[in-house]
C-alpha cells in the first residue's frame, strides 16, 4: 500500500492504518530503535508507542514521507528512553552515536552564535546537499538510522576501518562547515 | 540536554526528502576485492599454463635430442630465441655467400646467418647449394637468426 493510502487511513480513523504501517515499515522501525537502544524489549515498546504517536498526530499532520516521519518519532522516543536508562546507568547503543556526533560540534569560542535544534537541522541539511549521493546516504544511514559501521561497510564492500575513517572525515567536514557558518549548539 | 543530544535531535529533524533518498539509495559495491581475486585467478591460470607448456616442450626436446640432435620441425616459429634449442644441426639452402659468413634459408628458422670465419675444412659452396650446418645454438639478433659456435658446414649430400 502506498504511503498516501496509509496516511488516508489514519485520517479516516481506520485502525487498519496501524496494521498497514507495521506491515510496510515495521522492520525499519525496529531496526532504527534497536540501533539506538540495543535492547529488543525497549525497541518493541518504542515501536508500539510510535504507532500510537502516529495515530494521535494524523490528523492534523500529513507527512510527505511516512517512513521519515515514523523514523523521526522512533528516534525521539528512543533517545528519550536512552536518557532515562542512561540516568539509571544502563548501557545503550546511542552512547556510541552521541560520542561520534561530538566530533561535529564546533568549539564555542570559534563561533559567533548558538543555534537551536531546528536551525541546526537546516544547516546540516544544507551541508548534506553539498555531498555526493553516496556520502549523503552514508551519513544519514549512520547517524539518522544508526546503522552499525559493520553493516554499512558490508553494503559498500569496504573494510569497517576504512569506513570509520571516511565517516570521521565527514564529521570533521561538517564541523568545519558549521564553524564557517559561525554557529554552535 | 547535552550538546551531543541537541545534535542528535537536529539530525532527527533533517529534511524528509534527504532521509527518504538515503533509505532508497543502493550502495554500489567497491569491487576492488572482486577484481583482485579475478586478477589472482588469471595470474594463477597463466602460471599453470606456462608450466604445462614448458614441461611439454622440455619433454619433446629431450626426446628429439636423444635421437637426432635436430630440432623438431614445425614446433618452433624461428623467431623466439627461447624456443631454439642448443647444439643443433640443420640442413639449409645457401641464399648468399659472403666474405665471412653464409646466409642460408632453413625450413625451421627462416633465414639464418652462418659465420664461417675461422672454420676449418669449409667446402666451396655456391648459392642454392644445400648444406648441413652444425652449431652450438641459434640466437636471434636484430630480427635475424644467427648460428653461434658453428663447428661444421658440409654439403648436404656428404
Amino acid at each position: 500500500m502506498e504511503d498516501v493510502q496509509i496516511i488516508g487511513l489514519y485520517w479516516l480513523r481506520d485502525e487498519n492504518a496501524i496494521r498497514e504501517t507495521d506491515r510496510k515499515y515495521g522492520a525499519f522501525c525496529h531496526r532504527v530503535a534497536m540501533n539506538i537502544l540495543h535492547c529488543f524489549q525497549d525497541s518493541e515498546e518504542c515501536v508500539s508507542d510510535a504507532y500510537g504517536r502516529c495515530w494521535d498526530t494524523m490528523p492534523p499532520q500529513r507527512p510527505q514521507s511516512l517512513r521519515a516521519y515514523l523514523g523521526a518519532i522512533i528516534r525521539n522516543l528512543s533517545i528519550s528512553r536512552y536518557r532515562s536508562s542512561h540516568a539509571q546507568k544502563r548501557f545503550s547503543g546511542a552512547e556510541v552515536l552521541l560520542s561520534e556526533l561530538a566530533d561535529c560540534i564546533p568549539a564555542r569560542d570559534s563561533v559567533q552564535r548558538t543555534v537551536e535544534s531546528g536551525e541546526l537541522s537546516e544547516l546540516i541539511s544544507q551541508w548534506l546537499e553539498s555531498l555526493t549521493a553516496e556520502d549523503r546516504s552514508l551519513f544519514i544511514r549512520r547517524y539518522w538510522n544508526g546503522d552499525p559501521v559493520k553493516t554499512l561497510a558490508g553494503e559498500l564492500g569496504v573494510r569497517p576501518n576504512a569506513l570509520t575513517k571516511r565517516l570521521l572525515r565527514m564529521r570533521e567536514a561538517l564541523r568545519r562547515h558549521l564553524e564557517k557558518e559561525g554557529v554552535s549548539v | 540536554m547535552s550538546r551531543e543530544e541537541i545534535f542528535f535531535d537536529a539530525i532527527t529533524n533533517l529534511r524528509e526528502e534527504l532521509v527518504e533518498e538515503a533509505q532508497e539509495y543502493v550502495f554500489r559495491k567497491h569491487s576492488w576485492r572482486r577484481y583482485t581475486r579475478l586478477a589472482a585467478c588469471l595470474a594463477l591460470t597463466a602460471i599453470l599454463c606456462l608450466g604445462i607448456y614448458r614441461s611439454a616442450r622440455n619433454t619433446a626436446d629431450a626426446g628429439n635430442s636423444s635421437n637426432t640432435a635436430m630440432p623438431p620441425s614445425g614446433e618452433y616459429d624461428g623467431c623466439l630465441e627461447d624456443s631454439i634449442p642448443e647444439a643443433v644441426r640443420f640442413t639449409a639452402s645457401v641464399l648468399e655467400v659472403r666474405a665471412d659468413s653464409l646466409l642460408v634459408s632453413t625450413a625451421e628458422y627462416g633465414p639464418v646467418e652462418v659465420p664461417t670465419a675461422g672454420l676449418e675444412n669449409l667446402p666451396e659452396v655456391h648459392e642454392k647449394d644445400r648444406v648441413t650446418v652444425r652449431c652450438e645454438r641459434i640466437s636471434l639478433e636484430d630480427g635475424l637468426c644467427r648460428a653461434v659456435g658453428v663447428t661444421a658446414v658440409v654439403p648436404a649430400d656428404a
